[in-house]
């Protein structure tokens, strides 16, 4: 079983789908989306995963400590950028902007207690000085993952959310407003094995193919960076 | 207030708001089910039954249908009182209602239908009008299984959590109830502070069950 940021929706089907092309046997791979936090979580209640793909490494220290990660494995896939978005049409804001984001508006981000995206979210909004300040106007609605603030801006019922540039594909109603600067914390994407899923054939097999070349294609192809 | 006292306050300031909310229409809905023959009697009864059967999950896409920013409620409130429940504690109270109130119809009817009709007849014959009826002879007969319906639906109010996470979202310091904070605890795997609301909430509800129980009629524990 593979457990996977929700960011990684709109990617890992295609990525599994080529992989299976490639194998002799179709393999028999479950996905598990949330947010990274709570995976992370959920191997240490004894979920039996073998794979995880998060969007953050920090989930995984704790894992490591506890002896349920395989120490060598953990490897930056991709990298992502923190975008501010809305609906298209509406009142444009940027980042350095939300300190005086007009009180009736609402900002969605993912929960920083246990969303990479919200963690990172709250970097930059603590760098421009808004977040207390947004948290003190109630104008933060935070969100259990980070397909939830974007589904919430969808729906209208927020009028921003911080979300990862990959997030908008193919959300032609929505609207990029603004980068984080390149000074900000850059979301990584990371994969490393269970200590469940380092004696799994499958699950390394995996993991080698979305750090390959022809991996790298897919990530590149959905909106991330590839570092190589 | 400490943060980690701020779920328990939330929850019990919500959970009575919802419950003081319910009773006057649950009691009045409770006595026209249980005295007033009157036509589509069976589809109000199914009706308010409904948030009982559904899942939360429905309740909670309906309440942010009709309540949200885009919903026809949700944009009436905000155009004339200037009022947005979404994400909000009032979010909290409204999803805590939906879900008590049939719980309160349903416990207290029974006890409605057990006030004996010649006691009323007699009160009748003896110049009392329908308000002070209700008050002053339905009412205080029934009174036990009205605390018991009471109490059930503020121990449901306070339990609420599907919709509520829907509808009020999770926004600490602001809708994280106690059942959401259990469930935000859990999701960062802080087993600690999962056990401290779920122990308030176990001895809660305890509490809740044996009120109860004590005036539910035709149950007494000795």
């Amino acid at each position: 079983m593979v457990s996977a940021a929700a960011s990684l929706r709109g990617v890992l089907p295609q990525l599994l789908e080529s992989f299976a092309e490639q194998q002799s046997a179709a393999p028999d791979i479950v996905v598990n989306y949330g947010a990274s936090g709570t995976l992370s979580a959920q191997v240490e209640a004894g979920a039996a995963v073998d794979l995880l793909l998060l969007a953050s490494p920090k989930p995984l220290e704790r894992l490591e400590r506890s002896g349920l990660l395989d120490p060598d494995s953990p490897v930056v896939l991709a990298v992502n950028q923190m975008v501010l978005a809305g609906a298209k049409g509406s009142e444009p804001s940027r980042f350095h902007d939300l300190m005086q984001l007009p009180a009736d508006k609402l900002l969605a981000i993912g929960d920083p207690r246990f969303v990479p995206a919200g963690q990172y979210a709250r970097g930059i909004l603590a760098r421009e000085g808004a977040w207390e300040q947004l948290q003190r106007r109630h104008q933060l609605v935070l969100a259990g993952d980070v397909t939830r603030a974007l589904s919430w801006l969808l729906r209208g019922e927020v009028d921003l959310a911080v979300v990862y540039a990959t997030d908008l594909r193919g959300h032609d109603q929505l609207e990029l407003f603004d980068r984080a600067a390149s000074s900000s914390e850059v979301p990584r994407v990371v994969g490393a094995l269970t200590e469940r899923g380092r004696a799994q054939p499958m699950a390394r097999a995996l993991l080698a193919y979305l750090v390959s070349d022809q991996g790298g294609q897919h990530f590149a192809a959905a909106g991330f960076e590839v570092l190589r | 207030m400490t943060e980690a006292m701020f779920p328990l306050s939330l929850s019990l300031r919500t959970a009575t708001l919802a419950t003081l909310l319910v009773i006057p229409p649950g009691l009045l809905l409770a006595w026209l089910q249980a005295r007033r023959p009157y036509p589509f009697r069976a589809v109000v009864d199914a009706l308010v039954l409904l948030p009982l059967v559904l899942p939360p999950s429905v309740v909670g896409y309906l309440l942010v249908v009709l309540f949200g920013r885009r919903g026809p409620l949700g944009m009436w409130l905000e155009s004339t009182l200037e009022l947005r429940l979404i994400f909000s504690p009032g979010a909290v109270v409204l999803a805590a209602a939906v879900v008590a109130l049939p719980l309160l119809v349903k416990t207290a009817q029974p006890a409605l239908e057990s006030v004996p009709l010649e006691l009323e007849h007699v009160a009748r014959t003896l110049g009392l009008g329908p308000w002070a009826l209700f008050f002053r002879v339905t009412l205080p007969v029934a009174w036990p299984g009205i605390v018991a319906a009471i109490v059930l639906a503020f121990a449901r109010a306070l339990g609420e959590f599907g919709a509520t996470l829907m509808f009020a979202g999770n926004i600490p310091g602001r809708t994280n109830t106690m059942p959401l904070e259990i469930f935000s605890a859990y999701q960062q795997g802080d087993g600690d502070r999962a056990a401290l609301y779920v122990a308030i909430l176990v001895l809660l509800s305890c509490a809740v069950v044996f009120v109860a129980a004590r005036f539910s009629p035709g149950t007494r524990l000795r």
